[in-house]
């Protein structure tokens, strides 16, 4: 387990490569609209991800601190 | 000096455009909210195997967020997840005709009634709950090979969150709290983001700390606790003028009661440490005035079971006031090592589920949302999605076998206010 999970930190040095454009603040018009937004409802994804939660084994990713549930 | 003294400037009017600065919360969002924001959604949910109409849950889920000052901002919500409905009873070695027991695939491992004494909070809110709910107890029936329970359950669970924002970072403290009839969870977290001079890079920090205690309607005697930990971190990054992404991994460490007490025979590890690797990428497209978006998250855990989730969404405005989302999710997992769906453990000691969420399968979710926004400040959505499991779409077609396919209805409907 600790060797696949090995594999995670990988993603540190990928993203650390990913900055390679300098985008100015007046060039953020597109980024700044609602549907780029990275959770644009997070209160959906919230109820999604609970269904999803009862019905697979897989869970988390999302943040920290959401609770337990006996449903998984 | 006189470069900086220019950026700053260049970066204060950029900000002062309409639609930068209320809406970076693709990046980082370092204020609070703009206005006061109450919404309230309802979850319609209803699955089926081949045979049966099984569980259904109704849920509707009120929330807020608002600012405090130009420092502090605050969000919370509750929600009231009703339960009910049948629920194919596990083949079991030495199967249970009890309706508050046995299930192989049920959203709730708890029926109705019992359990331990209760507050009047919970009381009030298990009223309200059972009002949602077609009926209540438990009871059980055949019909041709397959036996069914029928079972109702409600889970009430409440959380807040405040966090304090400064020029580039904000610190949120958050509590979680949820309650049903054999399980009470606590949780805390606190997580920091912290925004680079260009606002081009986040980095985003947290922990969390749950705490479960579990007990059983079937065991008046069962009296047990889970704690788990967990850990947090992510990286967001402009790309490009029109393509951002973010990646995180959350680690988590459980320890305590892991078994299904509902699912007879079902015996699992103490200790469960598991890896999230959540990578969001949201590219604009110009031509279409829309945005694509691609979710990957590949789950590890030290049970055996590992998993491929990926979604992609299409986010088409119409107009001014609608946003047309299409999407499709995808999910596919290896089954963990003690997962076996024979009816009794094939093996002598150890580990042994045959709960089908532990096995190996392939999910398909397709979908479509609608959001509607009015001139007043309300907003309107509805949101339908179909999710059928299937052994056969495991990801290179391994899925287990013996594992009963299930297909389900989500329906979310929404509406919201800001002040």
């Amino acid at each position: 387990m600790i060797s696949r999970l090995m594999i995670l930190p990988v993603f540190g040095l990928l993203m650390a490569q990913a900055g390679c454009t300098d985008v100015q603040p007046w060039e953020k018009q597109y980024l700044a609209k609602p549907i780029m937004a990275l959770d644009p409802d997070p209160q959906e994804r919230k109820l999604r991800l609970h269904v999803y939660g009862t019905r697979e084994g897989a869970f988390g990713g999302y943040g920290v601190g959401g609770g337990g549930c006996g449903c998984n | 000096m006189r470069k900086e003294y220019l950026t700053r400037a260049l970066t204060s009017a950029a900000l002062a455009l309409p639609g930068i600065a209320a809406s970076l919360p693709a990046m980082a969002q370092m204020a609070p909210p703009e206005k006061l924001t109450v919404g309230m959604k309802w979850l319609e949910y209803q699955d089926y195997n081949s045979k049966n109409e099984l569980m259904g849950v109704r849920a509707p889920y009120v929330y807020m967020e608002a600012p405090l000052n130009e420092h502090i901002g605050i969000e919370g919500s509750f929600l009231i997840d009703a339960i009910a409905g049948a629920t194919p009873m596990a083949p079991t070695a030495s199967s249970s005709s009890s309706g508050s027991g046995s299930s192989t695939d049920t959203s709730s491992s708890a029926s109705g009634g019992g359990g331990p004494s209760r507050s009047a909070f919970t009381s009030l809110m298990s009223a309200a709950a059972q009002a949602l709910t077609t009926e209540a107890g438990s009871t059980s029936s055949s019909s041709g090979s397959g036996s069914t329970s029928d079972v109702t359950d409600n889970r009430v669970a409440v959380d807040a969150k405040g966090t304090y924002y400064f020029d580039r970072a904000a610190v949120g403290l958050g509590f979680a709290h949820s309650r049903e009839s054999d399980w009470q969870s606590n949780a805390g977290s606190l997580d920091l983001r912290v925004a680079t001079p260009d606002n081009n890079r986040t980095y985003s920090f947290g922990v969390g700390f749950t705490h479960d205690a579990i007990t059983s309607n079937a065991d008046p005697l069962l009296d047990e606790t889970r704690s788990t930990w967990e850990g947090m971190f992510g990286i967001t990054q402009v790309l490009s003028q029109t393509q951002l992404i973010q990646s995180n991994i959350t680690l988590s460490y459980g320890s305590g009661f892991f078994d299904d007490i509902y699912r007879s025979g079902d015996v699992r590890p103490g200790e469960r440490l598991a890896g999230a690797w959540l990578t969001r990428y949201r590219h604009y497209v110009p031509a279409f005035d829309a945005a694509v978006h691609v979710d990957y998250r590949l789950f590890l855990d030290d049970w055996g079971l590992s998993a491929h989730t990926a979604e992609l969404a299409w986010y088409q405005p119409i107009g001014d006031d609608w946003i047309v989302r299409p999407f499709l999710r995808y999910h596919s997992q290896d089954k963990v090592r003690f997962y076996d769906s024979a009816a009794a453990p094939t093996t002598g000691s150890g580990s042994y589920t045959n709960d089908p969420r532990l096995g190996s399968f392939g999910a398909l979710a397709p979908g479509i949302a609608v959001e509607k926004r009015f001139e007043d400040g309300w907003t309107l959505e509805l949101h339908a999605e179909y999710y059928e499991r299937n052994a056969n779409w495991h990801l290179t077609g391994d899925g287990s076998n013996g594992l009963e396919g299930l297909s389900a209805y989500v329906f979310i409907m929404g509406v919201r206010k800001s002040f």
